[in-house]
């Protein structure tokens, strides 16, 4: 089974060397290809997750060696390394297969329409392939090193197609932006895989499991940190980079000057999941290390409400959703931090689901108004009646109603947050914060809804020509709308007690899988599981209640006007400001730290090198040897000339002859000069020594 | 047995006879005759690739016979895991190098025999076996260089080519006395460096000097340090490089980067590192400084630069830190990963040092960011997409991509290096380095191929067949290394193993 899995990134890597570089040349400048390739990778994954399914466990794994460098016996610094990278499916790697390649191949499908007539269409769906392939290598890696590989060629792809408009200035500064700031966190990252290779020679995660569980690596340090600490943090600094969560979030914003179907491939459902996968794989290390799940925890809490925050403010509607994904990826990354990692996946896949839908529903929006800006669009449910439909869906989820798929997933995370802090009696900030974004997200979300759907319309040209789209691009919206709701994951409602039995129970079971071969089984005390339960109990109705406060809040401001926006802005004055501004992260990172700090130390230096230590420590002995040259030569003008050779005519005169000619010769002759002496002297010094 | 690598070393210096003897007005016929002296090399190389030992530490292809009997000096060539990899960078720069040089018009003749006589001293740099050989050759590819340099170089190519002289002149002067001095210290009194080799001759030997008794292996090593660290270039002794590839034409800073460069670290790993393994050890956190030293400095001032060929050259200051940081590891992954940044960056940087010359043959200047402070190019991926899509690979080569060369590299350096605790510290920072070359290339890439199209470049060519031919192999090399590079590896693997047991 592992063997073919491999095929599932294989064909979309195949679909890339066709496509880069014969595909313009084909007919449809070759489109079909990287479709079928990727459903041909969706039709590979398929049987994997439907013997998930049927059999409630997957596990294969085939490994093969990479890089072998032959050395010492074992335990030395000069000891043989052996680099083996393999395929690894389980629980985990079945669902995100099948995630991945279905909203990859609805992404691919929808494109097909969107991106029709642009130019380099087909390196469009070159870079699309080549990003495919490495999401789904990254899912199949068994190893950190091949993860890491992907990981960058997934941001590679990123930088590609965030600056596909490559003659728009806006865009290849964001692309080149996004690349840089990822990379700050993979460089740290990468010191984390080196860390693992360190301290136990390899970074295959079943080979982690296996050595947390028996407790090796314990008291070794790197740095004075203890090693999994250390390993632990610089992991998380993957995760802040590629997921996007603060203080390295400033990216992701600027990535939506890439193509729509790009943000919600890329942006949205896969690649900047990668980071929270990341954390899941690793998660018994993070456990182990004890004090990386806090800080962990509180990264993503304060991700997701700084940036829930932004997106009430935001008036390009690709920007909204933009903060929005960087507030679902803290809530992810929060649930990973207090334990509750298997929410955290699930919210994984249940937002890349809704996400992906929301993402191309603005898509389709953008394509038939030919405007980002909200305020330019309003009133289009009717002109876009199955845009509209699926996107309300996939609002209602992300908003956390009842009955659809982001409710189950937000609400557990909730529920685990909060138990979380009620069993260590504090970190009260953590569920405070995920709660108030929960609140703060049903509103920003409705606030668009109306904005674009409701209402009249703003501009009364764009929204005479707006249309729904083709099916090909329809198709994708739907199915992805019809997997937003609850009864896929959990039950009709998502709420237990109304459900009384959860009657869909494959992603529980395959996540107790999951949690064996982690090693990280839990087994609760009962007095943590009544704390548990109490939690979950109250999270539930919290969250609920927010949601619907915000959702009120949002139609009787947004629809009904009976609040007025500008009026809160005006009251909020000063922080309003501030949340406009993004914090002034953007002005601090360029402005300060690059422009003033890099730059000019970059140019500093380069003036130094030229100046200094060429000019004066190189070019300098030159100046010494010129100087030499004219003291010596006026000894020998003056005394040796005049005096001696005057004096002792014939003799000295031939002698003045070879003086003179190193004399008035260039520095090369200097140099052979005090070569030859050195020589003859160390000869006649050891002729002395014997 | 066939003297292989005599034959190598000395068909370009025959070519450059025939070269010298050939009618002045033909300069297409000099030309074709280059092409065909460099393509035997070439072929000799892949016989070399296909039937070297890989499973032994020992020299191979071995013509040894006395030459010098009085001073015990030898005619003696060999290779090992080392110089292989270098000798086959080697004949295949020389050979793409020789065809890139088609535009030379001035001079065709001299051009030609001179760079066909460098081949001669590089091959024998890295072939011989003999101190005194060694250096013999070492002085020989000095003088081509100087003149390649001063001849056919750009605007200030006199004080380019003197400063490049000296620089290497002050090493050579420091190698001589070294050479002599190991050769007076050795019993019994040779130049053979695998004899000097074997039983640590130098320790614990102490001479006086001012008045000082100083041991005589530290003060081996410092001078043979010093001699190589300047072709590195090690910081602070780089700063004949931004001038000396400047001021070059295309193919000799491609020669000067891709193979001149790794004379350095050869040296050391032939040298010093076997020779005075205990002076070695004593000054690993010494080279460990410098290489971090100059991954940063290099990058830092290649940020800085305006000219795109200069910024080339202070990204090599910054590869080359690679290097030296995986030799001072003692690691298996770090040394091995040292060697094949040796290889890697002759490719990538090959390429880059090609492609800034099919930029500079078309438009005539090479500016980033024109002194004046306006634009040089932007947004020329418009016109020239092939030129742009061979720039990105070579780019994302040099910047340590994963898929392409310079990562596998830069990873086993680093994941060497940081395996020793001692150096986990320096690693960390140098790990900045990573950053700042992601930096350095993509802006440059942003500034000069993308965003809105500067008008004045809207008639500028695609590349030519003839310029496409010569990146070609350079791009499959990093493509296929990145993937899987166990070829360049195997060869080093056998000689790696035997050098690190003398650390452990």
């Amino acid at each position: 089974m592992a063997q073919q899995a491999l095929l599932i990134a294989l064909f979309p890597l195949i679909a890339f060397v066709i496509q880069s570089l014969i595909g313009k040349k084909l007919p449809r400048h070759g489109d079909f290809i990287s479709v079928l390739a990727i459903l041909g990778s969706l039709v590979v994954a398929t049987p994997i997750f439907m013997k998930l399914i049927t059999e409630g466990h997957v596990f294969d794994s085939f490994q093969v060696t990479w890089m072998s460098l032959r050395g010492a016996e074992a335990g030395r610094l000069n000891s043989a390394v052996t680099i083996v990278i393999g395929v690894l499916i389980n629980n985990l790697t079945a669902i995100m297969l099948l995630m991945v390649t279905l909203c990859a191949f609805l992404i691919h499908l929808f494109s097909v329409g969107y991106m029709h007539g642009e130019e380099r269409y087909h390196l469009f769906f070159a870079y699309i392939s080549l990003f495919s392939a490495a999401m789904l290598g990254l899912v199949l890696s068994d190893n950190l090193l091949t993860f890491f590989i992907c990981w960058e060629l997934m941001g590679l792809c990123s930088y590609l197609l965030i600056g596909f408009y490559y003659k728009k200035p806006s865009a290849i500064n964001a692309s080149i932006k996004a690349f840089m700031t990822t990379r700050v966190g993979d460089t740290l990252f990468f010191m984390g895989i080196a860390g693992l290779y360190y301290i136990y020679g390899t970074s295959n995660f079943m080979s982690i499991y296996k050595a947390i569980e028996l407790g090796t690596g314990h008291g070794v340090t790197i740095l004075g940190y203890p090693a999994l600490a250390f390993i632990g943090f610089m992991v998380l600094m993957g995760t802040i980079g590629k997921s996007a969560q603060f203080p390295l979030h400033v990216w992701l914003p600027d990535a939506m000057e890439g193509p729509t179907p790009v943000s919600a491939l890329i942006h949205a459902a896969t690649m900047v999941a990668a980071g929270v996968f990341l954390l899941i794989r690793m998660f018994p290390l993070l456990e182990a290390a004890h004090v990386v799940l806090p800080v962990v925890a509180y990264v993503g809490a304060i991700t997701a409400f700084l940036a829930a925050l932004i997106a009430i403010v935001q008036v390009d509607i690709k920007k909204v959703l933009a903060y929005s994904t960087i507030s679902q990826l803290g809530y992810m990354v929060m649930g990973v931090g207090v334990g509750a990692f298997s929410a955290g996946f699930m919210h994984l896949i249940t937002h890349a689901c809704f996400k992906a839908c929301l993402f191309l529903c603005s898509g389709s929006v953008i394509h038939s108004v030919h405007t980002q800006d909200m305020r330019e669009m309003g009133g289009l449910k009717s002109k876009m009646p199955i845009t509209f439909a699926t996107m309300f869906i996939a609002t209602l989820a992300i908003s956390g109603v009842p009955g659809f798929s982001g409710f189950v997933s937000k609400d557990r995370i909730l529920g685990g947050a909060l138990a979380y802090s009620m069993e260590h009696q504090g970190h009260y900030l953590i569920p405070f914060l995920g709660f108030a974004t929960a609140g703060i997200t049903a509103f920003y979300m409705f606030r668009m809804i109306y904005m674009t759907f409701f209402g009249h319309a703003r501009d009364e040209h764009k929204h005479h020509h707006a249309h729904e789209q083709p099916f090909t691009m329809t198709i994708p919206l739907m199915v992805l709308a019809a997997l937003s709701f609850a009864i896929v994951f959990a039950g009709p409602t998502g709420i237990e007690s109304i459900d009384h039995v959860m009657p869909v129970k494959w992603f529980d079971h395959a996540l107790e899988g999951v949690q064996v071969e982690m090693g990280i089984a839990e087994h609760l005390s009962p007095e943590a599981e009544a704390v548990h339960h109490k939690a979950h109990g109250l999270a539930l109705i919290i969250s609920l209640a927010v949601a619907g406060l915000g959702i009120f809040l949002s139609s009787i401001t947004y629809l009904k006007h009976l609040l007025s926006a500008e009026k809160f802005k005006r009251m909020a004055g000063p922080l309003y400001n501030l949340v406009w501004n993004k914090y002034f992260f953007d002005e601090f990172y360029l402005g300060i730290f690059i422009k003033k700090g890099l730059l000019n130390f970059n140019q500093m230096l380069a003036t130094f090198d030229d100046k200094v230590v060429d000019r004066i420590f190189v070019d300098g002995w030159r100046d010494i040897a010129m100087v030499t040259k004219n003291v010596i030569g006026k000894f020998d003008d003056l005394v040796v000339d005049r005096l001696m050779v005057d004096g002792t005519a014939d003799v000295m005169s031939g002698g003045g002859w070879v003086l003179r000619q190193f004399q008035t010769g260039k520095v090369q002759q200097y140099l052979v000069l005090t070569v030859m002496v050195i020589i003859v002297a160390l000869f006649f010094a050891n002729l002395g020594l014997k | 047995m066939f003297p292989i690598l005599s034959v190598m070393t000395y068909i370009p210096l025959l070519g450059m006879i025939i070269i010298l003897a050939l009618p002045r007005n033909n300069p297409n016929l000099v030309r074709w005759v280059a092409v065909g002296v460099t393509a035997i090399p070439l072929a000799l190389g892949v016989y070399l690739y296909l039937s070297f030992d890989r499973s032994t530490a020992s020299m191979q292809f071995v013509e040894q016979f006395d030459w010098i009997k009085p001073f015990n000096i030898q005619y003696y060539m060999g290779i090992d895991g080392l110089s292989i990899p270098m000798v086959l960078l080697t004949v295949l720069l020389t050979f793409l190098c020789v065809i890139a040089s088609w535009g030379i018009e001035t001079g065709v003749k001299g051009y030609y025999a001179m760079f066909l006589f460098l081949e001669t001293g590089m091959m024998g740099v890295f072939c011989a076996l003999d101190f005194f050989l060694f250096f013999v050759f070492w002085e020989i590819m000095l003088l081509p260089m100087y003149f390649l340099i001063g001849i056919w170089g750009g605007k200030e190519k006199v004080y380019a080519a003197i400063k490049f002289f000296l620089y290497t002149l002050f090493g050579s002067v420091l190698m001589l006395l070294v050479m002599v001095g190991m050769y007076y210290y050795s019993e019994p009194h040779t130049f053979n460096l695998l004899q000097l080799a074997q039983g640590h001759m130098f320790v614990g030997k102490t001479v006086v000097l001012f008045g000082h008794q100083l041991p005589v292996d530290k003060l081996f090593w410092i001078g043979l340090f010093i001699g190589f660290a300047i072709k590195v270039p090690v910081w602070p002794f780089h700063t004949w490089l931004p001038w000396a590839h400047v001021e070059a034409p295309t193919a000799v800073s491609v020669i000067l980067a891709g193979v001149l460069l790794k004379m350095g670290t050869y040296g050391i790993l032939r040298m010093n590192y076997p020779i005075l393994p205990e002076a070695t050890l004593w000054a690993a956190e010494f080279m460990m400084v410098l290489g971090i030293i100059n991954i940063l400095y290099g990058a830092f001032c290649a940020m800085a630069q305006k000219d795109l060929k200069k910024l080339v050259a202070y990204s090599s200051v910054s590869h080359m830190g690679y290097v030296m940081v995986g030799m001072a590891s003692f690691t298996t992954a770090g040394v091995n990963g040292a060697v094949l940044q040796m290889f890697n960056h002759g490719t990538s940087t090959a390429m880059l040092f090609l492609l800034v010359g099919v930029i500079y043959d078309r438009a005539h200047h090479r500016w980033i960011v024109k002194p004046d402070g306006s634009k040089g190019f932007g947004g020329i991926a418009a016109v020239v997409p092939v030129y742009t899509g061979i720039m990105a690979i070579a780019l994302f080569a040099s910047l340590g991509l994963p898929g392409l060369s310079g990562f596998i590299s830069e990873a086993l350096v680093f994941l060497g290096a940081f395996s020793n605790p001692r150096f986990q510290t320096y690693v960390v920072i140098g790990s900045l380095g990573i950053l700042l070359g992601a930096a350095y290339l993509l802006w440059m890439f942003m500034r000069v191929f993308l965003g809105p199209l500067n008008e004045e470049y809207k008639d500028l060519k695609d590349m030519n067949f003839r310029e496409v031919f010569t990146l070609m192999p350079l791009c499959a090399l990093v493509i296929v290394l990145g993937v899987y590079p166990m070829p360049v590896l195997n060869l080093m693997g056998s000689t790696i193993e035997k050098l690190l047991t003398l650390f452990s």
